[in-house]
């Protein structure tokens, strides 16, 4: 029987066996050594290469892609704004200011102008440089401070859900001068252009109000050159139109002329031109006189004023020559047109040329309607299409007064940009203002070539 | 290692330092202008716990190394080593803000992900795999020492041997009983098939199984077959040579617990192949990833 005492097993051993390497022990060791050795060639190809991107801490964004191999374009030293080479950790501004133009926010009153990469954070993906945090803005809005005087704006805006100030163009009435009634024009069946003897016209917001970008028309409801523009004149082109995010100006030549045109005579089918008094005035004398021209006997008739004036009698109007009838219907003429006709939309006052007030025609108030109503704010339409006007205009349904502001207010954009982190629209900052102040850029001087940009120059 | 109660202070501290650190991430995360960084201030502070705790879990060589050093117990050091090697994953993280970085960041981020996660593995099987081996290996031996071992039982089996295929200087040797020469005579002289078939039986698969270093391609290595071909060994051998079958017979289950044992082995410690070589790796480019970021 075959014994395996604890004695017996004892003397099977090599005592020193730890001292010797086994198999296992070698090859751990050979891979130990092997292995980062590896890598460290890996790295050292790459300097060789003189490709330093391994130890880039990140992704650049998309606009500088193009750099990603090229580190010291942008970590140089800058003596000034002159490149002295080297290598520096954290970008200058000097390295971004070479290839783009970026005048600084209030830089009379800001307490402090931060650095470049300090809102635009590089190595962090695929993202937009000009997409940035908040935070950004908050260190000086959430409590402004400036190197003198004191802020017009409010001096604590943490963000555009939690706490931001009502849009300034609202604080003040409308300063246009023409009057206009939302109301009226937004009624269902109005009367349509002379002519069409029906009440069929429903207005929508488009057949006044587009952006920009569409104002070649067709105008529904504009003068006759305004209908076929878009198919012949001037085609739209096969991109995107950039002034898509603004609206376009309102125009009585694209959005009125059609019902609202200006007869001034019964003798004639003309239209007043809508212009300035003189150019209208020179068109009634002109339009009369050729009517004397074709009708020469026509101040031999005696007239009944045909326009009755409450508590007075028709009285028969009797001239003695052509000039007096001339003169005599240029007065009646011009009385109804600068007292009815242009009244109904512009403010009018006594003209200071001497010449045209003998002549009794009025000055036309600039109509002084603001083509941008944010002056510190970007808003794009055209990233809103999808939503109805009145949804956000739902005031345009129901002013009456000119002077009413019919932008939305805060709360109505904060039904979608609320700002809540897992249901809402973004609602940075950026989306809506930019830091630059581009009222004070400059003529800018390129410096690189396209080799040099994509690392190719020798 | 067994992950037992004796753990239980490490995987505490642990936790409660995972806790702070991710107290201190999350604010800092949401507040950021831009973000978590490794280059911000509380990143760099991340990066240089993330790292130390990497040091000290790589001490744990040192430490195997020098076992007289007085420096801790060497179960000690393998805790520490297990928990705060497991706690340099989430700094680490909270270092890169969850984010890959570049190439090498990327490399590194790869790298302590596989040792994090061969770590973990090792420390699973570290806990069962004992237990196992000590169901399953009757006759365990030491690991490093399984060679020496094999080369002694082939020794001990060819003594055995001599018993059905006398040689004159077995028959001779000092170490032979007198009861077993006479059995090996006997054989010799009444049937020399029966010899003939057990030389060969012994010849062509014990001694072969017992010499190599696997079972593979052996039917011995198989416990059922073995105890047919010692059964059929018994069956035509004379009564008085059962025993040294019998004998055989163990030495071929002692050579099997050692193939079991050295499979086991392999499984308990193949994966340190992967997890030393890469740990080196992490520690090495991690070094020079914490030099370049903090001087460029």
């Amino acid at each position: 029987m075959r014994k395996r005492t604890a004695k017996q097993l004892g003397t099977r051993h090599d005592l020193n066996y730890f001292k010797t390497w086994t198999r296992r022990k070698r090859w751990l060791a050979i891979l130990a050594a092997c292995i980062p050795v590896l890598f460290l060639t890996w790295l050292g190809v790459q300097g060789l290469r003189g490709n330093s991107t391994p130890y880039s801490s990140g992704k650049m964004s998309r606009a500088h892609a193009v750099l990603a191999k090229q580190c010291s374009s942008c970590h140089a030293n800058f003596v000034g704004s002159l490149r002295v080479g080297g290598f520096r950790k954290h970008a200058q501004d000097q390295a971004c200011l070479t290839c783009h133009q970026a005048p600084a926010h209030h830089a009379d009153l800001a307490a402090f102008t931060p650095t470049c990469g300090s809102c635009h954070t590089e190595h962090v993906g695929s993202v937009q440089l000009a997409r940035t945090a908040d935070q950004n803005c908050t260190q000086c809005h959430s409590d402004l401070k400036t190197t003198h005087g004191s802020p017009h704006i409010q001096n604590a805006v943490l963000s555009f859900g939690k706490q931001h100030p009502e849009f300034s163009a609202l604080k003040k009435p409308d300063p246009t001068t023409i009057a206009f009634d939302h109301a009226v024009h937004m009624k269902a069946g109005l009367l349509g252009p002379p002519g069409s003897g029906t009440r069929n016209v429903d207005l929508e917001c488009a057949d006044c109000h587009r952006p920009a970008g569409e104002e070649q028309g067709p105008w529904r409801f504009g003068s006759p050159k305004w209908q076929h523009v878009s198919a012949t004149d001037a085609p739209l082109g096969p991109m995107r139109d950039s002034r898509e995010a603004l609206m376009g100006a309102i125009s009585y030549d694209k959005h009125c002329i059609a019902c609202h045109s200006l007869p001034f005579d019964t003798r004639t089918t003309d239209s007043a031109p809508h212009d300035k008094p003189s150019v209208v005035d020179q068109f009634v004398r002109a339009s009369l006189a050729a009517y004397l021209k074709t009708n020469p006997s026509a101040w031999r008739q005696t007239e009944v004023a045909t326009r009755r004036i409450p508590g007075m009698q028709q009285v028969a109007l009797e001239v003695k020559s052509p000039d007096e009838w001339l003169k005599t219907n240029i007065a009646a003429d011009e009385t109804l047109l600068w007292g009815k006709t242009c009244k109904q939309c512009h403010a009018e006052t006594v003209s200071p040329d001497a010449q045209e007030a003998q002549l009794g025609l009025p000055k036309i108030q600039p109509a002084s309607m603001p083509s941008r109503w944010f002056s510190h704010s970007y808003f794009d339409h055209s990233a809103h299409a999808a939503v109805r006007c009145d949804s956000c205009h739902s005031a345009a349904l129901t002013s009456t007064r000119t002077s009413d502001v019919l932008i939305p207010g805060i709360d109505s954009c904060r039904s979608c940009h609320s700002g809540a982190r897992d249901a809402s629209a973004e609602s940075g900052c950026f989306l809506c203002h930019q830091y630059h102040d581009w009222q004070q850029r400059k003529p800018f001087k390129p410096v690189y070539t396209i080799p040099q940009i994509t690392g190719q120059a020798d | 290692m067994r992950i037992d109660h004796t753990h239980r202070r490490w995987a505490i501290v642990t936790a409660i330092l995972f806790v702070v650190s991710l107290a201190i991430y999350v604010p800092y995360s949401l507040e950021s202008a831009h973000g978590p960084s490794g280059g911000s201030v509380i990143g760099i502070a991340y990066g240089v716990a993330g790292y130390g705790l990497m040091i000290f879990a790589t001490l744990l060589s040192l430490r195997k190394r020098f076992t007289t050093w007085r420096i801790g117990r060497a179960q000690t050091w393998m805790r520490g080593h297990l928990w705060l090697g497991l706690l340099s994953y989430p700094i680490i993280l909270f270092h890169a803000g969850f984010s890959l970085g570049g190439s090498l960041t990327t490399i590194l981020m790869i790298l302590l992900t596989i040792v994090i996660a061969s770590g973990i593995f090792g420390a699973a099987l570290q806990h069962y795999m004992p237990t196992l081996i000590t169901e399953r290996v009757a006759m365990e031996t030491i690991y490093d020492q399984i060679d020496r071992v094999r080369r002694q039982l082939v020794e001990e089996a060819d003594r055995l041997r001599l018993a059905f295929s006398p040689t004159l200087e077995g028959l001779l040797a000092p170490a032979m009983s007198n009861e077993r020469r006479i059995a090996a005579l006997t054989l010799k002289l009444v049937n020399s098939q029966t010899r003939s078939h057990l030389t060969e039986v012994y010849s062509d698969q014990i001694r072969p199984y017992l010499e190599a270093r696997s079972a593979r391609g052996s039917s011995l290595g198989s416990e059922r077959e073995s105890k047919l071909i010692f059964e059929q060994m018994r069956t035509v051998s004379p009564e008085m040579l059962h025993e040294i079958f019998n004998d055989l017979e163990n030495i071929c289950q002692e050579k099997r617990d050692l193939d079991r044992q050295s499979k086991y082995h392999r499984w308990l410690h193949s994966w340190l192949l992967g997890h030393v070589p890469l740990a080196a790796a992490l520690m090495i480019l991690g070094l020079i990833h914490a030099v370049i970021a903090l001087r460029y």
